[in-house]
C-alpha cells in the first residue's frame, strides 16, 4: 500500500477536489485529510448544531462525523460526489446523539447565532428574533423533516442530493421536505396567535 | 376557483419554486396564483418562508478548529500504534518496525479510534503470573480475570502462568505460558451499527498464542516478525519460538499466512515452519 507521508503540501491539497482528496486521504495523507475536514467541517457542524441545537453536541458530532469518514473512505466511491456521502455519515451520527439525549433526557444548549451586518439595530433586533423563532420551529420538526429542512436549507443541497445524503428517494426528500414546510407554517402560525 | 384547483396548486409550491414543474403544469399553476387571491398569498408567503428558512440556517463557524482537533487525534493513534522496536527482535534480521507496520497495515483503518470507542473483551481466566500494560502507563500491573482489555496493549504471561479473553463476539484469544504480546485495535462503538471495527489485532513477540475465531464477519491479524496469520471464522495456533521460527497449526477452518517471501494458504491439521533463515513457510510433521 503506498501510503503517503504526512508531510505532503497542505497547499497542493487545499487545490485539489473533495474527491481527489478523499482517495489521497484514503492512501494514508494525513495533510490531505485535515484539508478535507477543513473545508466541511463549518458545514458539518452547521449541520449538526441545526439537527441537535446544542454547541456541545455539534462539536462532538462533528469531530465523531470526522473521524467516521476517515474511517470510512475505503467505502468512499470517487465516481460519486463527496458532499452527500459526508452528510450520510454525518446524519447518522446526529441520529446517535440524539438517540442518547433522549436516554439522557438531557435538553439542549441555546446555540449562539452569528449577528448581522449593520442596518438599524432595532430592525435587526427583531430579524434576529424572527430567525430565533424559526430556529424554534425547525427543532420542533421530527428528525426526519427536520433532516431535509436543514440539508436543503442551511446546506444548500438539491433534493437529489438530499436523498443520497439520506440514502431515500428524491420523491420521497420532497415529500419530506413539503409536509416539513407545512408544518413550519403551522408552527409558526401558532406563536404569532 | 374551485377548492380543487387551490389544493392542486399547493401541493405544487414547492415544485413551483423548484423549477421542476412541467412547462404546461407551470403555466397552470401561475394562472391560478393569478386569479385567486388566496394562493397568492399562499405563494407569497411560501417565498418569504423561504428566504426566512435560508437566513435563519445559515452556516455557523465552530468556536474550536475542530478538524484540526480531529486530526491531531488521528496523529496520536498513528504515532502510538507502531509501537517501539524491542531489541531482541531486531536479531531475526527483520525489524520489529516492520512487523509492527504490517501489522498496522493488515489493522488498516481500524486504527481511528479514540476514547470513545470501548474494545469488547474481557479476560475471563487470568492464572500465574500474568502483567499487563495499561495504554500510556510505564509499567505494567497483575491482571487479573474480569478486566476489560480495553485498556491494556501490552500483555505478558509469566512462566506457568496462562491468560485467556472473550472478545465481543464470543471468539477467545488464549496465550500460553511465556508469552509477550501486543493488541491493536479491536475497538468498536456500543452503539454503532455502522461498524466495521472488529477484532482486537495481535503482536506476538514471544510464546503461544491460541484463538477461537467465531466471527465470519470481523478477520483477526495475528503478526511476528516472520509474517502475519490472516484469519476469518478459524481456531488455530501460533508459537513463536525461540529458536527463531514460528509454529502454525490450524485446527479448524483456513489461515493465510503471508511472509516476506510469499503466502500460503494453510488447511485443518496441518503444521507449518516458518524458518527465519529462509522466511518460506514448510510443512512439518506434527510434534509430540
Amino acid at each position: 500500500m503506498g501510503a503517503r507521508s504526512d508531510g505532503s503540501s497542505a497547499r497542493d491539497a487545499a487545490d485539489s477536489s473533495d474527491e481527489a482528496l478523499a482517495i489521497r486521504s484514503r492512501d494514508g495523507d494525513l495533510a490531505a485529510f485535515e484539508s478535507l475536514a477543513r473545508r466541511h467541517q463549518e458545514r458539518v457542524y452547521s449541520y449538526a448544531l441545526r439537527m441537535t441545537g446544542s454547541v456541545h453536541e455539534a462539536e462532538d458530532a462533528t469531530q465523531e462525523t470526522l473521524l467516521r469518514v476517515f474511517r470510512s473512505l475505503g467505502r468512499f466511491d470517487p465516481q460519486q460526489p463527496f458532499a452527500p456521502w459526508l452528510f450520510g455519515i454525518a446524519a447518522h451520527v446526529c441520529r446517535d446523539a440524539l438517540r442518547r439525549r433522549g436516554r439522557r433526557r438531557e435538553e439542549p444548549s441555546e446555540a449562539i447565532e452569528p449577528a448581522a451586518s449593520g442596518g438599524d439595530p432595532r430592525e435587526e433586533a427583531m430579524a434576529a428574533e424572527e430567525r430565533r423563532r424559526v430556529r424554534q420551529a425547525v427543532r420542533r420538526l421530527p428528525r426526519k423533516y427536520r433532516e431535509v429542512i436543514v440539508l436543503h436549507y442551511a446546506e444548500d443541497m438539491g433534493y437529489e442530493q438530499v436523498a443520497a445524503a439520506l440514502g431515500i428517494r428524491p420523491d420521497a426528500a420532497r415529500r419530506r421536505a413539503l409536509r416539513a414546510r407545512l408544518m413550519l407554517q403551522r408552527y409558526l402560525g401558532e406563536r404569532e396567535r | 376557483m374551485t377548492n380543487v384547483a387551490c389544493k392542486h396548486t399547493a401541493e405544487r409550491l414547492l415544485d413551483l419554486e423548484d423549477g421542476r414543474l412541467r412547462p404546461e403544469d407551470a403555466v397552470a399553476v401561475r394562472a391560478h396564483l393569478a386569479s385567486c387571491e388566496r394562493c397568492r398569498a399562499a405563494w407569497e408567503r411560501w417565498q418569504a418562508e423561504d428566504r426566512l428558512l435560508r437566513e435563519a440556517l445559515r452556516p455557523v463557524a465552530p468556536a474550536r478548529d475542530l478538524a484540526r482537533e480531529a486530526v491531531a487525534r488521528l496523529r496520536a493513534v498513528r504515532a502510538w500504534r507502531p509501537a517501539a522496536p524491542r531489541p531482541r527482535v531486531l536479531v531475526w534480521g527483520l525489524s520489529a518496525a516492520a512487523a509492527a507496520a504490517a501489522l498496522a497495515l493488515a489493522v488498516g483503518v481500524w486504527a481511528v479510534l479514540g476514547p470513545r470507542y470501548v474494545q469488547l473483551g474481557q479476560v475471563t481466566l487470568a492464572e500465574g503470573q500474568v502483567m499487563a500494560r495499561q495504554r500510556g502507563a510505564r509499567r505494567a500491573k497483575p491482571m487479573l480475570a474480569g478486566a476489560a482489555i480495553y485498556n491494556y496493549d501490552e500483555l505478558t504471561v509469566g512462566s506457568a502462568g496462562r491468560l485467556a479473553v472473550e472478545l465481543h463476539d464470543r471468539s477467545r484469544l488464549i496465550l500460553g505460558e511465556s508469552t509477550d504480546v501486543q493488541l491493536y485495535g479491536g475497538w468498536q462503538r456500543d452503539d454503532d451499527d455502522d461498524c466495521d471495527l472488529g477484532l482486537p489485532h495481535v503482536c506476538l513477540h514471544r510464546g503461544e498464542v491460541e484463538c477461537k475465531l467465531e466471527s465470519l464477519v470481523y478477520f483477526c491479524a495475528v503478526g511476528t516478525p516472520l509474517g502475519t496469520a490472516i484469519v476469518q471464522g478459524t481456531k488455530f495456533r501460533m508459537r513463536y519460538e525461540a529458536d527463531k521460527r514460528v509454529l502454525l497449526e490450524v485446527l479448524e477452518g483456513e489461515v493465510l499466512f503471508s511472509c516476506p517471501k510469499g503466502q500460503v494458504r494453510v488447511g485443518p491439521g496441518s503444521v507449518w515452519a516458518i524458518e527465519s533463515t529462509t522466511g518460506l513457510p514448510v510443512r512439518v510433521e506434527r510434534e509430540g
